[in-house]
C-alpha cells in the first residue's frame, strides 16, 4: 500500500527545488515499522535534465502495533515532518549556522558520543553517523545548488547586493518556509535588484 | 595511474583484504585529481568473495605527476590508507567509540565544534564522505566479528581462559599492532593467542588470578 507523501517546492532565480518525503511500510514486517524516505530533485530553467537525490530520513523505531488504522495519519505527519525538517536543515546550512545544523542532525541520529552522559556502543555511532552521513549529502548537493542560483541571479541582474547577505537572508525564509505547515510552495527569487531598494 | 597495496587478515574461515588503491582521475581527456579508496574483500571459505569501497580522499593531483616519484607516493597513500582503516577497525573492536569519533573527526574535519567559522559546504561535505567510510567500516566490523565468534576463541575452553582479558579488545589491539607495523599479513588467530597468552602470564605475574 502507498501512504500519502509530502511535497514543498521553492523557487529562487532560475532553480527549482521539491522536497519530497514519503513512510514506506517494511512488507511482512510486524509490528508495523518503516521508513521516511526524502528525495530532493533541482530542476534548472533552460535545462532538461533533473537532479535527484534520495535519502532515508529515518527509521520508524517504535512499534505501531494494534494501530493499524492510525498508520495513514502517522505516514503522512512523518512525511510532513521530513519535509519540514529538511527545510530546516538547508535554512541553518545557508544562514551559516553550523554548530546548530550539526547538533540537530545529532539529535535525530546520534552519533556523537559524550563521555558519561552518552556511551554509545560502536555500532550505533558507525549506524548513526552513516544515517547523518547520507542525510547530509542531498543537503550539500542542494546548498550547492543554491549557491550557484544565488550568483546566477547576481549576475543577471547586475545585483549589487553581496552574495553572503543574499544566501543568510534565504537561510532565514527558508526556516520560516519550514515552520508553514500549509504553504507549498514559495518563490523566494528577490524583486528588487539593488542594495539600496 | 593506479597503484594498490594489500593487507591480508585471516581468521578462521575469513579472508579479509583490505586494500588501499590510489589512482590519478581524469577529466576532459586530461589527469586532473587523484583519489584514495578503501576496498575491503570479504571471503568466507567455500564462498563467493564480495567487497565493500569507499573513497577516503581525493584532491587535485600532487605534484609528482607522473613516473617513478608518483607510483612511490600512491603506493605510500594507498599503504597509509590501508593501514588508517585496519586501525579504525581495531578500535570498533576495542568498543570505543569515543577515539573513534575523534581519529575520524581529525581525518575529516566534520564536527564543526572548537572550529573557527566552519563553512555549510565544507561540514555537509565532510559528512556526507565519512558517512560513508562509517557505513564501510561498520560491514567490515561485522563479517571479521562474525569471523572471531565462529572461531576456536569461542569454544568454551578458550573462551573461559580468554575472556577476562576481554576477547575483542585483544583482537582490536591485534590489529592496531598489525597496521602500526606495517605487515602484509596477519594471521589473526596465531596473533589472538600469543598476545592474550602474553597478558596472562603478565596478570598472573601481578600475583592477580584469571579464572
Amino acid at each position: 500500500m502507498e501512504y500519502p507523501f509530502a511535497e514543498k517546492c521553492l523557487k529562487f532565480g532560475n532553480l527549482t527545488i521539491i522536497v519530497r518525503a514519503q513512510w514506506h511500510r517494511w512488507p511482512n514486517c510486524e509490528p508495523p515499522s518503516g521508513t521516511t524516505e526524502l528525495s530532493v530533485t533541482l530542476m534548472h530553467d533552460r535545462i532538461e535534465g533533473r537532479i535527484v537525490r534520495t535519502a532515508p530520513f529515518r527509521k520508524t523505531d517504535w512499534p505501531l502495533r494494534g494501530l493499524e488504522h492510525e498508520i495513514p495519519r502517522y505516514a503522512k505527519a512523518e512525511a510532513e515532518r521530513a519535509v519540514n525538517v529538511f527545510l530546516h536543515w538547508l535554512g541553518l546550512a545557508m544562514t551559516g549556522d553550523m554548530w546548530g545544523l550539526f547538533m540537530e542532525l545529532d539529535d535525530l541520529y546520534r552519533f556523537r558520543p559524550v563521555e558519561g552522559l552518552r556511551e554509545l556502543t560502536v555500532l550505533d555511532f558507525l549506524s548513526g553517523l552513516r544515517d547523518a552521513g547520507r542525510i547530509a549529502e542531498p543537503l550539500f548537493v542542494t546548498f550547492t545548488h543554491l549557491l550557484c542560483a544565488i550568483h546566477e541571479w547576481r549576475f543577471q541582474n547586475n545585483s549589487e547586493i553581496d552574495a553572503t547577505t543574499m544566501r543568510v537572508r534565504l537561510g532565514e525564509w527558508l526556516l520560516a518556509f519550514a515552520e508553514e505547515r500549509d504553504k507549498r510552495f514559495a518563490d523566494f527569487t528577490p524583486k528588487e535588484v539593488n542594495a539600496d531598494a | 595511474m593506479r597503484v594498490k597495496e594489500r593487507k591480508v587478515v585471516r581468521m578462521d574461515k575469513l579472508t579479509l583484504v583490505v586494500e588501499g588503491v590510489w589512482a590519478t582521475t581524469w577529466k576532459d581527456g586530461m589527469e586532473r585529481g587523484e583519489e584514495t579508496r578503501v576496498r575491503a574483500i570479504v571471503h568466507w571459505a567455500g564462498e563467493k568473495a564480495w567487497s565493500v569501497s569507499c573513497i577516503t580522499d581525493e584532491g587535485t593531483l600532487s605534484p609528482y605527476a607522473s613516473g617513478e616519484l608518483a607510483r612511490q607516493y600512491g603506493s605510500a597513500m594507498a599503504d597509509r590508507h590501508a593501514r588508517q582503516f585496519l586501525r579504525w577497525l581495531g578500535l570498533c573492536f576495542k568498543d570505543d567509540a569515543c577515539s573513534l569519533f575523534n581519529s575520524l573527526d581529525s581525518a575529516y574535519l566534520f564536527n564543526p565544534e572548537y572550529r573557527q567559522r566552519p563553512s555549510a559546504i565544507d561540514t555537509c561535505w565532510r559528512l556526507a564522505r565519512v558517512g560513508v567510510i562509517a557505513s564501510t567500516l561498520a560491514i567490515v566490523f561485522n563479517q571479521l566479528r562474525a569471523a572471531v565468534c565462529k572461531s576456536f576463541v569461542f569454544e568454551a575452553q578458550n573462551y573461559k581462559r580468554y575472556a577476562p582479558l576481554g576477547i575483542f579488545a585483544i583482537v582490536g589491539e591485534c590489529l592496531r599492532n598489525f597496521a602500526n607495523a606495517g605487515g602484509k599479513e596477519l594471521d589473526l588467530a596465531a596473533a589472538f593467542v600469543e598476545l592474550a597468552e602474553q597478558r596472562l602470564k603478565e596478570v598472573s605475574a601481578d600475583g592477580v588470578s584469571v579464572r
